[in-house]
């Protein structure tokens, strides 16, 4: 064997022992049968894949999908002008960057957790509102879908920025000025130069955000409360409190089919995934 | 013939420094012109407000009559060819040429108007490669095409042969100063390259730390510097005691000099052979270093030999 291919030893080690070697075994329980006590024993039966395709699951899957396209789209749309700025503002890049990486520093579960304190009842939004006098009762902000989304938005968006930015700042300002030269509005100029020519960072943010949103369960757990489970909670809830370890290794498998039919759909080059 | 574009008491101030200083020019329709000067000299700036990519601090802009000054690009009647071309990326030759001429027509015309343009410029067949597959000829004809498709009142051109290697250079300033001569669209051209100015322009514009230093003729500019700024910086120059004079018309002999020349005694300290002249470098009794632009046929001239430098009265060139 050459040199080369020894450097390639280790990450072939990990991603063997940490990668395929667990999904294998994902793959195996979700063949297996539940045993009465929890557990799990043969035969083999794809009893847990079928169960899956009970409407109640579907929802699950459909709401979990939806969000996930909500977030990245409300990620792009918040993204792209923050990047562009960021992109624009010559010396003062590097400090905006920073800025946008600062939540990194705190544990998520932290960060997720303040929210929490943001939109119940007696938060500061509701608290605020109340005595500014434009609200009698406070606002159900807590534990709906639009909770979750916030969260997710919230914590998705410096996934968004950094590849938006990356293609921003190669863009050639010329092709800005020629196309307003050749007659070109504002918008015209962005829809047709300025969104066309960043498409790959656009994309690479899709997959940053869209990816691990589809499988979120914490913000959802946190925030959502029991009207909004989506599919990483499902999987969540048979590992632990369910006791069903074949059905949550099946539908962990499914959400992950969901995710690279997704990339699949939308990767057009493979250099655009990252 | 009437002026197409006039600028009158144009002034950019940026935070730092003013870079284009009280500008007055006035360019007649279907002239090629050309505005040269060092770097920082305020030509670009100058080309750049006339697109309408930077707003004058002060004076006007008339195209075809109308102040454009505090007007966005896409609302002027002018078309720039950018010096890196700024081609998009994304669509390919047509797309390109399509780009500014969509908001104008509809699909027939289109076609066709796509059609001529790139016949013009020589690029028929090549209609659907994008520019990454072009060289870099044919993107900098496929960025005049983009451009001239527009039919605008005035073209600018930011240093448009100086992304082009040199062999290819001379080949496409021919070209494009036939090109202008047939569309007959006001060209308004700028360049760092004195030569290039010479050849391609109608009349030239010499800038200097923001100002106009003299517009004229090739001709006018070479021959009458107004400055000693645009004699230095347009061909070489010979300082004498105060006057100037250029390589050219500085002349040498080893004997007598011809009745009615002014002639001075001068040591030959070097001798430099450019192929189709030779560069003789001369020492005045004052210690003033001269160039003489020698042609081979005039005999040679080794370091050391004493000779006699002349020149007629009229190629002194006086500065205030």
């Amino acid at each position: 064997m050459s040199l080369r291919r020894w450097f390639l030893l280790p990450a072939w080690l990990v991603t063997t022992g940490l990668f395929w070697a667990p999904m294998g075994i994902v793959l195996a329980y979700s063949l297996l049968t539940r045993g009465p006590y929890g557990g799990q024993s043969l035969p083999l039966s794809l009893e847990s894949y079928q169960r899956f395709f009970d409407p109640l699951y579907g929802e699950i899957l459909l709401r979990s999908f939806w969000i996930a396209v909500e977030t990245t789209v409300l990620c792009l749309v918040l993204g792209f002008p923050l990047a562009w700025f960021i992109s624009r503002s010559g010396p003062r890049r590097g400090m905006y960057l920073q800025l946008v990486m600062l939540p990194f520093w705190t544990s998520f579960l932290v960060r997720t957790y303040a929210w929490v304190f943001l939109l119940r009842d007696t938060g500061l939004f509701n608290s605020v509102l109340l005595a500014l006098g434009w609200i009698e009762q406070p606002l159900p902000l807590l534990y709906n879908h639009g909770a979750v989304l916030v969260g997710l938005v919230y914590c998705s968006l410096p996934l968004a920025v950094l590849p938006i930015y990356s293609t921003l700042e190669r863009l050639d300002y010329s092709l800005v000025e020629a196309a307003a030269d050749l007659g070109a509005t504002p918008w015209e100029t962005f829809t047709r130069v300025v969104i066309p020519v960043s498409a790959p960072g656009l994309r690479t943010a899709a997959f940053l955000v869209y990816v691990p949103a589809l499988g979120t369960y914490l913000t959802s757990d946190l925030l959502g409360g029991g009207s909004t489970i989506l599919i990483g909670n499902l999987v969540q809830n048979q590992f632990t409190t369910a006791r069903d370890w074949p059905f949550g290794a099946a539908a962990s498998l499914i959400l992950m089919v969901v995710v690279l039919a997704g990339l699949a759909l939308v990767a057009r080059h493979r250099e655009d995934i990252l | 013939m009437a002026d197409v574009l006039t600028l009158a008491g144009v002034s950019k101030d940026f935070p730092t420094h003013r870079a284009v200083d009280c500008v007055d020019l006035s360019i007649p329709a279907g002239e090629f012109h050309a505005l040269v000067g060092p770097s920082g000299c305020g030509k670009t700036t100058t080309l750049r407000m006339v697109a309408g990519f930077e707003i004058p601090t002060t004076g006007t802009i008339l195209l075809e009559g109308k102040n454009v000054a505090p007007l966005p690009p896409h609302q002027r009647n002018v078309s720039t060819v950018f010096q890196n071309y700024a081609l998009f990326p994304h669509l390919t030759v047509r797309g390109n040429v399509e780009f500014g001429l969509r908001r104008k027509r509809e699909a027939a015309p289109l076609a066709q108007a796509v059609r001529e343009v790139l016949e013009l410029v020589r690029l028929r067949g090549k209609e659907d490669r994008m520019p990454h597959q072009l060289s870099g000829g044919e993107r900098q004809r496929a960025a005049l095409a983009r451009s001239l498709a527009l039919a605008p009142a005035v073209l600018l051109l930011d240093e448009p042969l100086s992304a082009l290697d040199p062999n290819l250079r001379k080949q496409v300033r021919l070209e494009l100063k036939a090109l202008q001569r047939r569309v007959g669209i006001t060209f308004l051209m700028v360049t760092h390259d004195q030569e290039e100015a010479l050849t391609l322009a109608d009349r030239i514009t010499v800038m200097n730390q923001g100002q106009v230093e003299q517009t004229g003729t090739p001709r006018e500019i070479y021959l009458r510097p107004a400055t000693a700024f645009v004699a230095r910086f347009l061909g070489a120059m010979n300082w004498l005691e105060g006057f100037g004079l250029r390589p050219e018309a500085t002349r040498i002999a080893a004997g007598r000099v011809p009745e009615g020349a002014r002639s001075m005694p001068a040591l030959v300290l070097d001798s430099t052979f450019l192929g189709n002249c030779i560069h003789v470098l001369a020492e005045m009794p004052g210690g003033e270093k001269v160039t003489v632009e020698v042609s081979r046929f005039e005999g040679m001239y080794k370091p050391g030999d004493r000779v006699r430098l002349w020149w007629n009265e009229e190629d002194e060139l006086r500065f205030k």
